[in-house]
């Protein structure tokens, strides 16, 4: 079942276009990741999810409802970013008292205990933790609500090695005993990996790529071979990036388009190996003949 | 009502604000000594701490200074305008024995008696003669009569000052005080500028004072009250 | 699928008002301490004067009345009213379930709230006041009238009402959108310029001859207007964390 059916969405403020055309549908109770570069528009997709921004074209459908300014939504939703406010006058024990006030399915012990593992004192305010403390705070409050519709929006921003491993388990964990969507936005691919069940590629407001992780994987391939075998195949397909070293070339090209089998290719002497999820989103998100190199030469 | 005093408003208006944003700031900073529930426990013992003053005030503050209604007011209003017509046909019936506050006996020699009045702020006392046989040549009585003087509902007449009369070289000498001022503390659980307005029309107060004072000069029948300055009036 | 929690929006308001009554509570205490400082700045001269003069004694009256309270409080609701929709406080609404309508209604609920509390709050200055001045002046004290008359009491609580009530549809319509905000700067540029080139054609005076309660109920009902429309505009307007 679709949680969330977006159809030719698009968002602009003033001139600017930060979404353009969207069409997606992301299934109920998964864990997708919502990736993309700096200022692809991943926070503006994730804000219209919310109900917080009104998308200027298109339909958003949230629950099967428009999620803007709607009480339903914003009942089964929780949105979990950096910018996540307190009033001065509560401390962190009494936010945990003001979300158990709030939404239905609140975990309270659990929140003690995930604040306890990670050294968060109780008697705080939420304006006096450190950029990790709130991330880790912030993300205990989204996981703890056990809304149908966990956004998480970077959670991970501040926090240090070991306390990122520990959450991302923790939201498998979380998700296992209650399972529900996450829409987990992040730039850091590789280490989120693990949990995701599907990706949601977004470039310069559009989407370019939303797959299973698996099948996300193998959109791309890494071929390896003499530069004269490749060269005659690579000159029929589009080519990501290309790289050439004493007769042997390396390229990574779209795998659909491969048309040719492995066998062949080994005969030639071509080798195909596979890439991790976040080079193929680093490949499809690289601007063709960009290269930091080139400002400095 | 119009914009023009809204404008005088616009300073103090100012001055709020920046109160308002001070305390505004203030309060965050004491966030930590003023958390909620120690603000509403201070709020509400702000609110009893009022409560015990309005009882207080309603049960033991009181004022020793009566004020009237409209319509004793209005009662005091045809009284003022009864005298006024006694006075104006020179009856002076309406001198009672109650009114009398200050009696000077004074002697003179011969027939005349000049009369000097010294009046820098043009009082409103009034200064009547009357002959009466029961005196003596060569002595005189001055009577200081009090009416009410109601302002705003409020009989100021215990705060007249009493004029000097003496003689000197075989003169009559009244001096009144420089003026005096008395200033009231007035309670009135109203809103004052809707009031103020609302009353401007039909509002029974004003000042009732053209005859809240009069001197009686009594002289025997046989003596002329010389007055250059035309202020003494005959009474019957 | 888990199935969908549903809570009403009269639940969520009820929660969102429970909660912002005492989180804004320093609000009151503001108002508190403002009023003290009009109170005793005041305490001498009263909230008005008026002296009549002639003959050999002229007499002046300071007239403690409920004016004085009464303008602190109708500022501090419009400055309340503001700051009810600065951003801390929306950003904050974001933390817990709530729309802009859950938020925009329990806001005004809070308002009507802190105005009746600013009612007693102007009550206890005044009777506070009238002890200090009856200490301070025994001889010359004259107690005209004590008692507040309910009729005041609303008038006073309906006034606070509608600043609130302007303070936040002012607030609202900045955060709203664009064409909001136009209309709004157009609006307030107009009433400016009107007030510059006619400042007499302004006349307070037939709203202040109404009664105690008509005027009131005026009060109430461009309050609930202003009310109304800000929920309106608060429906329309987009939030965003950044």
């Amino acid at each position: 079942m679709n949680i969330i059916q977006c159809e030719e969405l698009s968002k602009s403020f003033g001139r600017r276009h930060a979404l353009q055309r969207i069409t997606c549908a992301l299934d109920a109770e998964k864990i997708i990741g919502i990736i993309g570069r700096n200022g692809a528009g991943k926070s503006t997709l994730l804000n219209i999810f919310a109900g917080y921004l009104k998308p200027t074209n298109g339909s958003c459908r949230v629950f099967n409802e428009n999620p803007f300014n709607n009480i339903h939504t914003a009942s089964n939703m929780i949105f979990i970013d950096d910018q996540l406010s307190f009033s001065h006058y509560l401390s962190l024990e009494d936010i945990l008292k003001l979300g158990a006030d709030f939404y239905p399915n609140w975990q309270n012990d659990l929140a003690y205990r995930m604040l306890d593992y990670a050294g968060i004192d109780l008697t705080l305010k939420h304006q006096q933790l450190s950029k990790g403390q709130s991330a880790t705070f912030n993300l205990v409050y989204g996981l703890v609500s056990r809304c149908a519709l966990t956004i998480l929006d970077e959670p991970m921003n501040g926090m240090d090695e070991v306390i990122r491993t520990d959450f991302y388990r923790a939201i498998l964990k979380e998700y296992l005993a209650f399972p529900r969507t996450f829409l987990i936005s992040s730039h850091h691919l590789q280490e989120m990996e693990t949990i995701l069940e599907e990706i949601l590629l977004i470039d310069e407001g559009t989407v370019i790529a939303h797959a299973p992780l698996d099948e996300f994987k193998e959109q791309l391939v890494l071929l390896n071979g003499p530069s004269e075998a490749l060269a005659e195949l690579l000159s029929e397909m589009e080519v990501y990036t290309q790289k050439t070293v004493t007769g042997t070339t390396s390229a990574i090209v779209n795998a659909r388009k491969l048309f040719v089998s492995e066998e062949i290719l080994r005969t030639k002497g071509i080798t195909v190996s596979s890439l991790t999820a976040s080079e193929v989103c680093k490949y499809l998100t690289s601007k063709k003949g960009r290269d930091i190199d080139a400002i400095f030469d | 009502m119009t914009i023009t005093p809204l404008f005088f408003l616009f300073i103090p208006l100012l001055f709020l604000v920046v109160v308002f944003l001070i305390l505004n700031k203030l309060g965050e900073r004491t966030k930590n000594i003023w958390t909620p529930k120690r603000t509403m426990i201070g709020i509400t013992c702000y609110i009893i701490l009022g409560f015990t003053a309005f009882l207080y005030s309603s049960f033991f503050s009181e004022s020793t200074i009566p004020v009237l209604s409209p319509s004793e007011i209005k009662q005091a209003e045809k009284k003022f305008e009864r005298i006024q017509k006694y006075d104006q046909e020179y009856n002076s019936s309406y001198l009672k024995e109650g009114n009398k506050k200050k009696t000077w006996k004074i002697n003179f020699e011969g027939n005349t008696l000049p009369v000097v009045i010294n009046d820098d702020n043009y009082s409103s006392l009034k200064i009547r003669q009357r002959y009466n046989d029961t005196i003596e040549p060569g002595k005189a009585l001055v009577t200081y009569y009090q009416f009410p003087d109601i302002v705003e509902g409020i009989d100021l007449s215990d705060e007249v000052p009493l004029p000097n009369v003496y003689v000197a070289q075989n003169k009559l000498f009244i001096e009144f005080l420089s003026e005096q001022e008395v200033h009231y503390y007035r309670i009135k659980a109203t809103l004052d500028i809707l009031d103020f307005n609302r009353e401007i029309e039909h509002k029974p107060y004003g000042r009732y004072d053209s005859y809240s004072s009069v001197l009686v000069i009594d002289i025997p029948r046989s003596t002329e009250l010389e007055d250059s300055q035309g202020l003494v009036q005959y009474i019957d | 699928m888990q199935s969908l929690t549903n809570i009403s929006l009269n639940t969520i308001v009820k929660k969102q008002v429970k909660w912002k009554a005492q989180l804004y509570i320093s609000a009151l205490s503001s108002l508190v301490i403002s009023q003290i400082i009009f109170g005793v700045l005041t305490s001498s001269t009263g909230s008005g004067s008026s002296g009549h003069g002639g003959g050999n004694i002229s007499v002046q009256f300071s007239d403690y009345s409920l004016d004085i309270f009464l303008i602190v409080s109708v500022i501090w609701a419009f400055i309340v009213g503001l700051l009810f929709t600065t951003k801390a406080y929306r950003m904050d609404d974001l933390s817990v379930i709530s729309s802009r309508t859950s938020s925009a209604i329990a806001n005004i609920f809070v308002m009507i709230i802190y105005s009746f509390m600013a009612v007693i709050i102007i009550v206890s200055s005044y009777y506070l006041q009238v002890l200090g001045v009856s200490f301070m002046e025994k001889k010359f004290f004259v107690i005209e009238s004590l008692f507040i008359s309910p009729s005041t009491l609303i008038v006073c609580f309906s006034s606070i009402c509608l600043f609130g009530a302007i303070g936040l549809l002012f607030g609202t319509s900045f955060k709203g959108p664009v064409v909001v905000k136009i209309f709004v700067l157009m609006f307030m540029l107009l009433a400016l310029l009107f007030i510059f080139m006619s400042p007499g054609s302004i006349n307070l005076m037939p709203f202040i001859m109404l009664p105690n309660l008509m005027m009131s109920v005026l009060n109430l009902l461009v309050a609930s207007l202003c009310f109304s429309l800000t929920i309106w505009i608060a429906n329309k307007s987009e939030v965003s964390r950044k």
